[in-house]
């Protein structure tokens, strides 16, 4: 009777050994590439809806080309570039990646990641997508590694019915003067609600940054790995931040900052107790779902006699390949029909943000699929449009660092001069870090 | 040779070939062993003792990884403090807890097998994304808990609002997820003989008496062995406090473990991240010397150790 | 007398029972309701109750998010997990018997060694594995982990077999090889059927851990299709875009069933395998 069980359990063993080896040959293939079909695997960052889309995307690429068969590598967007760029360093990486375009620069230098798009130019067509906006953000030295899925933009989202009990002019173009003026009364009216909802990272990113660059009107950092501001102005952003929190302008942090890229969850967003918020238009669509009736789109808020308006345009995500593929052109061929094709537009429509051609956004409006209000935010950002950021500026090491201060500003753990100059020498000494890299 | 010398050796001899068969018994652990955890550990000590970031050429940098560590990184010993506490307050917090639920439990009780079941439970969940939701809903400022208390007349508590608050708040849930220890206990529990504590009943000695002349010493072996392991864990902790806090506020929850997974695939300094797990590494071994060490003045054994050799 | 106090003890003992069984299971209950609340009760309100009950979340957690199915993450958890024990289980009892009755040359040092590797923290390992397993071809795929199960590379496991079998008593050994058994024949013939309550507490802590392990998985499995239920839960994780939580907790509540079962099945012999391994001696 024991050996009976035992001889089963090896049985067991056996048997799924060998599954699993049927596994691993099934990968080796895939690899290789036998003639009759081709697997390319593609990873992207999403939702559910944009999961929906893109499958539905793929699977009408596969029907369309019975050789090749699409692996689709998807999840949320927590953990993606770390995963990414793991498989990288593994010489491991999907053979088409969405990647944001800020971490370009790092994984190419760091990994030599991807492939260069132009030599595959009979197959992938580029000449719907603007020029400088592709050399501006997909590449690095003139070389083209990736292209715009969609165009995404800084703005500031309202929800009028709030700003309306509070007895605010929703239509004025704010500045960071009125908005401290004006935010207070939304949490004084109701002391459930805050006119502002950022976390941490928000508050860094579209907040403190503009601010500053429009103190400067310079780049965030400098080419030479140096700080493009000076500690007395990064004091002045940071007690600005101190100034939103003291006002009421926004919730204490005690409670927001849990939030942190969470902002979908926290109860005063749920309970629809938010004025406003400021964030990149790709999130535009989820973020006014609670409100679509009320909701209103503005410039980012500037300061008077701004040297920038600190309002950034980039790629919502970028298309890439990459450089360890076996097949690139499958892949180029892939990305031409994901970019370019008008049955995959309709099917994609906003879920990357408005896309990046012109006659995509033409075929859109044509179908009644551009969001009204999704494209004025995109065009007022693409109006108002501030300098370009250099690579350096987006680095997030350095971005982190900010984070830090600005959640200390928050806590309230030192005076906003004091952080500053903490946070400055911090700046200095990653930066010398990366340079030296 | 003597015909008895020979055949005491045809013995020893018969006997080692017998013995040198276990080396065929501990024959994948050899070399999982050698391929899967000596290498990988050689390797990263290597890796401390250069700039390697994956995809980079490696330059080898000496000591500098672990110089910078002491003397540049800001929140190096943030994080150490962070997990000092976090070992110190939840460890024997969530044993003792364990501890007590098992003596209690250690009864001829009816319904025993769904307690111990339900107590098990919470470990069960350990990692799971449920557990991110769970406990941040519940500590929110108008939360469940928040709402439990105001019941009975307490104010709200700022769960998460303090960088203290918040790791004892994680704390929390170390101790809620006492269910494998309680078992270990339990375990432990049912080995003692019985007679041992009818003895001491016979003699006339209380309850309490008897659990800390005779069951608790009874009981440090397992003690011990819990101990040991679950500072081993406590000291790696990653998964809480990534999960919920992201490491703040303010890197009050910021251990060790996610600063050291942060450095290697966020930053992606590798180099300087394998150097921090040897630091981990050698305070790990130090703390268990030490524990090996003063072993000998608490814990009763009958024969041999726990770890014995 | 006496009894009547008992009695009163036995009573004291079952309201302390209940009571820490309330505070414990709480979140449970907690979470059980979450499961049928919308995201502005989970996050908006502080009852326990939800406003209504439907299954709807555990239907729409089900139907997954794109191409696969929960059902499919489940499959592929067993897939994940159950060989992984198995191996698990016989590396451990190979190895556990070769330390514990063999006196080969060496032996003290390499017992020193597989000791020592229970205190050696994983983040060490990881990433020189990970660039190992990827030249090996082995990453995602699910020989990341069977493999080092095979190997005795969870030493956690080696040692409790190990100390199990030192508790078995010795002259079984020599009664089986005066019955002519070898070494092989003993192991198999007579100290296995010994072993259940071992085998039981190594297999259902193995069984747990690699279920829940959710660092692992995602460090070595990139194919959603793939996935174990780890990784499928977190698969429409988007912090840019509202998570609708329901689903999601419903299925990670669901997700935990086979862990309980099992529990439920084997906690009699968990407790008295545990019993007779870490702590013996």
């Amino acid at each position: 009777m024991k050996k009976k069980i035992l001889s089963v359990l090896c049985m067991c063993a056996m048997l799924f050994s060998l599954t699993a080896c049927g596994a691993g040959s099934d990968e080796g293939s895939e690899n290789s590439g036998s003639d009759d079909e081709i697997t390319l695997r593609f990873s992207w960052w999403g939702g559910d809806s944009r999961h929906q889309a893109t499958l539905d995307v793929i699977e009408l690429y596969e029907s369309k080309h019975p050789g090749i068969k699409i692996e689709a590598e998807y999840g949320g967007a927590d953990g993606y570039k770390d995963k990414r760029m793991t498989e990288m360093a593994g010489k491991n990486a999907p053979d088409i990646m969405q990647i944001d375009a800020p971490w370009l620069y790092e994984m190419q230098t760091q990994f030599d990641a991807f492939a260069d798009l132009s030599q595959f130019e009979d197959v992938l067509d580029m000449s719907g997508f603007d020029e400088d906006f592709v050399n501006s953000h997909c590449a690095l030295d003139g070389t083209i590694y990736g292209l715009p899925t969609g165009i995404n933009g800084t703005y500031m989202l309202m929800n009028t019915a709030i700003l309306d009990a509070a007895g605010i002019d929703s239509a004025q173009e704010w500045t960071w003067d009125s908005l401290l003026e004006d935010g207070a009364k939304v949490h004084a009216s109701d002391p459930e609600a805050y006119f502002l909802n950022l976390d941490q990272h928000s508050l860094t990113y579209h907040v403190l940054r503009p601010y500053i660059k429009q103190l400067t009107g310079e780049q965030f950092m400098n080419d030479d790995y140096t700080i493009g501001f000076t500690e007395e102005q990064l004091a002045e952003g940071l007690t600005y931040i101190k100034q939103l929190f003291d006002e009421g302008v926004m919730e204490p942090a005690s409670e927001s900052f849990m939030y942190i890229d969470a902002f979908y969850d926290n109860p005063i967003w749920v309970n629809n107790k938010v004025g406003a918020d400021i964030d990149w238009t790709s999130s535009l669509s989820a973020r006014m779902a609670g409100f679509a009736d009320t909701a209103a789109v503005t410039k980012v808020p500037q300061m008077e006699n701004a040297k920038d308006t600190g309002i950034l345009v980039r790629p919502a995500q970028i298309m890439c390949i990459s450089n360890t593929s076996e097949h690139q052109k499958e892949a180029a061929e892939f990305i031409d029909f994901f970019l370019n094709d008008e049955e995959a537009i309709s099917i994609l429509k906003l879920e990357r943000s408005v896309p990046a051609t012109e006659a995509a956004r033409q075929q859109l409006t044509e179908s009644g699929d551009l969001d009204e209000i999704v494209n004025s935010a995109v065009n007022l950002a693409l109006e108002n449009a501030g300098a370009t950021e250099n690579a350096i500026s987006q680095d997030m090491q350095l971005e982190n660092i900010l984070t830090d201060a600005v959640e200390n500003v928050g806590y309230g753990t030192a005076s906003p001069e004091e952080i500053a100059k903490e946070t400055y020498g911090l700046l200095e000494m990653k930066l010398e870090e990366l340079k030296t890299k | 040779m003597t015909k008895r010398s020979k055949s005491t050796t045809l013995v020893k001899k018969r006997k080692r070939n017998y013995d040198n068969k276990g080396l065929l018994f501990i024959a994948p652990w050899l070399l999982g062993f050698l391929a899967l955890q000596l290498y990988p550990m050689l390797s990263s000590l290597y890796y401390s003792f250069t700039d390697y970031s994956m995809g980079t050429d490696i330059n080898w940098v000496g000591i500098k990884n672990y110089i910078d560590i002491f003397t540049r990184d800001p929140y190096f010993f943030q994080s150490v403090k962070v997990t000092l506490i976090y070992v110190v307050v939840a460890v024997p917090l969530k044993l003792a807890f364990a501890l007590f639920i098992a003596v209690i439990l250690n009864q001829k009780l009816k319904g025993i097998n769904f307690f111990r079941a339900a107590f098990y439970i919470p470990s069960i969940l350990a990692g799971s994304i449920s557990i991110a939701i769970l406990w941040k809903a519940l500590f929110i400022k108008d939360g469940f808990i928040n709402n439990l208390l105001g019941n009975v007349g307490i104010d709200p508590i700022s769960w998460y609002g303090t960088p203290g608050m918040a790791l004892f708040t994680i704390c929390i849930l170390t101790m809620w997820q006492f269910g494998s220890s309680m078992i270990l206990f339990l375990a432990g529990l049912q080995q003692i003989p019985y007679n041992l504590t009818e003895a001491a009943q016979i003699d006339g000695a209380g309850k309490v008496r008897i659990f800390f002349k005779v069951t608790l010493p009874m009981l440090t072996p397992t003690i011990f062995f819990n101990v040991i392991m679950q500072t081993i864990n406590a000291f790696q902790e990653y998964t809480s406090a990534a999960i919920i806090t992201h490491g703040g506020p303010v890197y009050g929850t910021y251990l060790y473990g996610l600063k050291l997974y942060e450095e290697a695939f966020s930053n992606w300094r590798m180099g300087y991240a394998c150097a921090l797990s040897w630091i981990l590494f050698i305070v790990i071994l130090l703390f268990t010397i030490i524990m090996f060490a003063t072993s000998k003045k608490w814990v009763y054994y009958e024969d041999g150790g726990v770890f014995d050799v | 007398m006496s009894r009547k106090k008992s009695k009163l003890g036995v009573f004291g003992r079952y309201v302390f029972l209940v009571i820490v069984g309330i505070v414990t299971l709480l979140p449970l209950v907690w979470l059980f309701f979450a499961t049928f609340k919308t995201n502005t009760e989970i996050f908006g309100s502080n009852s326990l109750l939800p406003s209504h009950f439907s299954f709807d979340s555990y239907i729409k957690g089900w139907q997954g998010s794109g191409q696969f199915t929960y059902g499919r993450f489940l499959l592929n958890s067993f897939l994940l997990t159950v060989p992984t024990v198995l191996f698990t289980i016989v590396s451990a009892i190979s190895v556990g018997y070769g330390f514990a009755r063999f006196n080969f040359r060496g032996k003290k040092v390499l017992k020193i060694l597989l000791i020592s590797t229970l205190m050696l923290p994983n983040a060490i390992l990881i990433v020189p594995r990970y660039i190992l397993f990827t030249e090996l071809g082995w990453n995602n795929t699910y020989l990341t982990f069977y493999i080092p199960a095979l190997l005795g590379c969870y030493p956690f496991f080696t040692y409790q077999m190990m100390q199990y079998f030192r508790g078995l008593p010795k002259e079984l050994d020599e009664a089986a090889r005066i019955d002519g058994c070898n070494s092989f024949s003993l192991l198999t013939k007579i100290l296995l059927p010994l072993c259940k309550p071992a085998v039981c507490a190594v297999g259902l802590l193995q069984f747990i851990w690699i279920w829940n392990d959710y660092f692992n998985v995602n460090i070595y499995i990139n194919s959603v299709s793939k996935y174990p239920v780890a990784l499928g839960l977190r698969m429409s994780l988007d912090s840019q875009a509202a998570i609708d939580w329901s689903p999601i907790l419903a299925m990670s509540l669901t997700a935990i069933i086979p862990c309980v079962v099992l529990f439920f099945a084997g906690q009699r012999y968990f407790v008295e395998g545990i019993a007779s391994t870490g702590i013996k001696d």
